[in-house]
């Protein structure tokens, strides 16, 4: 069973470093999406661990054995590529039922597997098709098929779902996982929507040129991200500057300008320089700092108020029907609930490098 | 003042209709969002208003003027491509320059544009960078200086923010609005991404096979959907097919398939024995109290709120959203049973469609 073990990995292109001595472990059955910003290293790292890319430094192992030069095709792998790569001269079931052809499985069992990944993937009608009269979407779906079809027990997924509408997306991301989980597969799948690796993942890891940043559930990825990058990248979020004006064993108060914030202590003192983040969702309405609405805007099912709190500007997200009442130009009361607040230490050189996606 | 008028414009692409009857009003200074799939027409209405493609009936009016069949350069509007190559030999204010002595600008004028644009998109230090020395967001930034350069009143705007990555998309999208209202320009602007046309738009034009489904502002495609195809692709919704069992001056009560029965606010287009589709907000079912009672089957965290699928008897599904606050507050254990609640202001009564509800929500 294909548990996934990268270590050490450093690959370079001329004098680009793409992986700077990455390690990661997935474990067999896990399903995980590697996200970050485009030009980060994850396609890299993926392409690596498929062995397209031989030529690095470190180790990979799956299922515990090395894998550094096992060739391509005894890997066992399914890859999805970002651009697709369908055989074009074989029609949709051709493509489809490729591998299990190839493995010679029993005719009537190459069928029922094509015929199910396509009717899965509403491809069913499609069958004769060749790639080139297919919609981008169509190819893009035809090869997830085709992948899921290889009864390859290592799934890697390259923007599997990246040329999809919108709404479709949404909705083949449930069935993919769904599948990967019911056929006990291994999957790593590397998207720019962090939503997509939210819905879908077991865990989720973070990278930023070339190294991994952090890695969790998306719960805590979210809620208690380790690095203000995390924070900044996956979902939105109030990232407040600030120095430390009072601590004590329990509570801060940050002082970030015209705003005193309370939060946990986590091992801060008086005078320190720090960062805090709250998300916008966790800000409550009612309480007693006093601010002004400058832009209401809906979002799907929620609204995303920008307030001014003596020019520091505050972001909100509720569910419209909380904030139904409240217009541009109005005033409302929030709070800051401490215990959602999280403190991180000033990065020292300014905070917009260690934010920067690039 | 680009005010644009679509007046029964249709196209024809061989025998695929791309666009069907469309009319059409965009006031001066609106910011306007055109939604919908693949397929549904949006980008030929885009080129038809720029000028790049003719419709093969109707007319198109800007500022009052009838411009069907002229130059697209005459328009006073600009059309910013999906994919909208800078040169990648020439720096950001060459780019600029390029594109405006093309358009017969003089040297001297051209200069002068450069500099006050890269200032609108908060560029001015890179005016000498090339292409590739831009991040991606900074590029999309520097194509629609380029744009905003011509002094075109009417910005096209094609998927603008297709290319970005999903941070970088976010960041964008709220530059565009700020420069838009600062220079008050009439703006269109195609996507699929209906978080995308929510947040920007004054108006939302939503779009399937050819025509015109909901135009309005956004709060009323959102909270008013006309079809079931709005409430589909606008937002999330799920859909309750049942029999109208009865009709009083309140209340309409539907009997869904599977013998349960939720009610809607009164509505005199439906009769006692009609079938009709209930369509609701997955965010408006309420969960903890209420009449129903569902299993938690799934729960899925996106962040800002997560997804909660519930099954009922004889199948029946209830995907409801709640938001991050209240999910980390109390527990969501699979398997264990909720009641749930649908507020009868929150259900949206619609006919059955002729293709049936899998076909008109089948994604495609």
């Amino acid at each position: 069973m294909p548990s996934v073990k990268v270590e050490s990995v450093t690959k370079r292109f001329g004098g680009f470093t793409a992986l700077e001595k990455v390690s990661i472990n997935i474990e067999d059955r896990e399903y995980v999406s590697i996200i970050g910003p485009s030009g980060c290293g994850k396609t890299t790292l993926l392409r690596i661990i498929a062995g397209i890319i031989h030529d690095y430094e470190g180790h990979v192992y799956v299922d515990g054995r090395l894998f550094d030069s096992e060739p391509l095709e005894k890997r066992g792998i399914g890859y999805v590529f970002q651009n697709i790569a369908l055989f074009p001269n074989m029609n949709v079931g051709g493509n489809v039922s490729y591998s299990p052809r190839a493995k010679g499985l029993d005719k009537s069992v190459v069928r029922t597997t094509t015929i199910e990944m396509l009717e899965l993937m509403k491809l069913t009608e499609r069958y004769y098709d060749y790639p080139r009269s297919l919609s981008g979407g169509m190819q893009q779906k035809t090869a997830l098929a085709r992948a899921l079809a290889s009864n390859a027990r290592l799934l890697l997924l390259d923007e599997p779902l990246s040329l999809l509408d919108l709404k479709v997306r949404t909705e083949l991301r449930y069935e993919l996982r769904r599948i990967v989980k019911d056929l006990g597969l291994t999957a790593i799948h590397v998207t720019h929507d962090q939503e997509e690796a939210m819905a879908i993942s077991d865990r989720i890891i973070v990278m930023r040129r070339a190294r991994v940043v952090e890695d969790g559930t998306p719960l805590d990825l979210y809620l208690h991200p380790k690095r203000i990058f995390t924070a900044y990248f996956l979902g939105e979020s109030n990232i407040f500057e600030g120095n430390v004006a009072e601590a004590d064993e329990d509570t801060v108060s940050i002082d970030v300008g015209s705003l005193l914030i309370k939060a946990r202590n986590t091992g801060f003192q008086t005078g320190e320089r720090v960062v805090a983040m709250l998300r916008p969702e966790l800000v409550e309405l009612g309480g007693d700092i006093n601010a002004r609405v400058l832009k209401k805007t809906i979002e799907g099912l929620f609204s995303r108020i920008i307030l001014d709190v003596n020019g520091i500007k505050i972001i909100v997200k509720q569910p419209y029907s909380i904030v139904s009442g409240i217009g541009e130009g109005s005033y409302v009361k929030i709070r800051l609930p401490e215990k959602h607040i999280l403190v991180y230490k000033h990065p020292g050189r300014d905070l917009y490098s260690e934010l920067s996606l690039y | 003042m680009p005010k644009v008028v679509l007046e029964k414009v249709s196209k024809k692409f061989g025998r695929i209709t791309a666009l069907n009857e469309i009319n059409l009003m965009l006031e001066d200074g609106e910011y306007s969002c055109i939604l919908g799939p693949t397929g549904s027409g949006k980008t030929t209405l885009l080129k038809i208003i720029a000028g790049l493609v003719e419709p093969d009936s109707g007319d198109v009016y800007i500022d009052d003027r009838r411009v069907t069949g002229t130059p697209a350069e005459t328009r006073n509007a600009v059309y910013m491509h999906q994919n909208y190559a800078l040169f990648p030999h020439l720096t950001v204010s060459q780019n600029i320059i390029f594109g405006l002595t093309a358009r017969g600008f003089s040297e001297e004028d051209a200069r002068r544009k450069v500099s006050e644009v890269l200032e609108i998109v908060r560029l001015r230090e890179w005016a000498d960078a090339y292409p590739r020395e831009l991040s991606g967001g900074m590029q999309q930034r520097a194509a629609l200086a380029r744009c905003l350069a011509t002094g075109a009143r009417l910005l096209l705007l094609d998927e603008p923010l297709g290319a970005l990555d999903a941070r970088l998309r976010l960041e964008v999208r709220r530059e565009l609005s700020r420069i838009a209202e600062e220079l008050n320009l009439t703006v269109v602007h195609v996507t699929h991404d209906q978080s995308e046309a929510l947040s920007l738009a004054d108006r939302l034009i939503l779009m399937r096979n050819g025509k015109i489904v909901q135009a309005g502002p956004p709060e009323e495609v959102y909270f008013k959907p006309n079809s079931i195809f709005s409430a589909y692709f606008v937002g999330e919704s799920i859909f309750l097919e049942g029999i109208i069992r009865s009709v009083n001056g309140r209340n309409v009560t539907l009997e869904l398939k599977n013998g349960m029965a939720i009610e809607a606010l009164f509505d005199d287009s439906f009769n006692m024995g009609e079938l009709a589709v209930a369509a609701v907000r997955c965010e408006d079912i309420e969960v903890g109290g209420g009449p129903l009672t569902g299993s938690l089957k799934e729960v899925n965290f996106l962040g800002s709120f997560a997804k909660l699928v519930f099954e009922l008897p004889r199948g029946l599904k209830i995907i409801v959203n709640i938001p991050l606050s209240r999910f980390i507050k109390e527990e969501f254990r699979i398997g264990a049973s909720f009641q749930l609640s649908i507020p009868r202001e929150k259900v949206h009564l619609f006919k059955p469609p002729s293709k049936g509800l899998a076909g008109e929500i089948e994604a495609v």
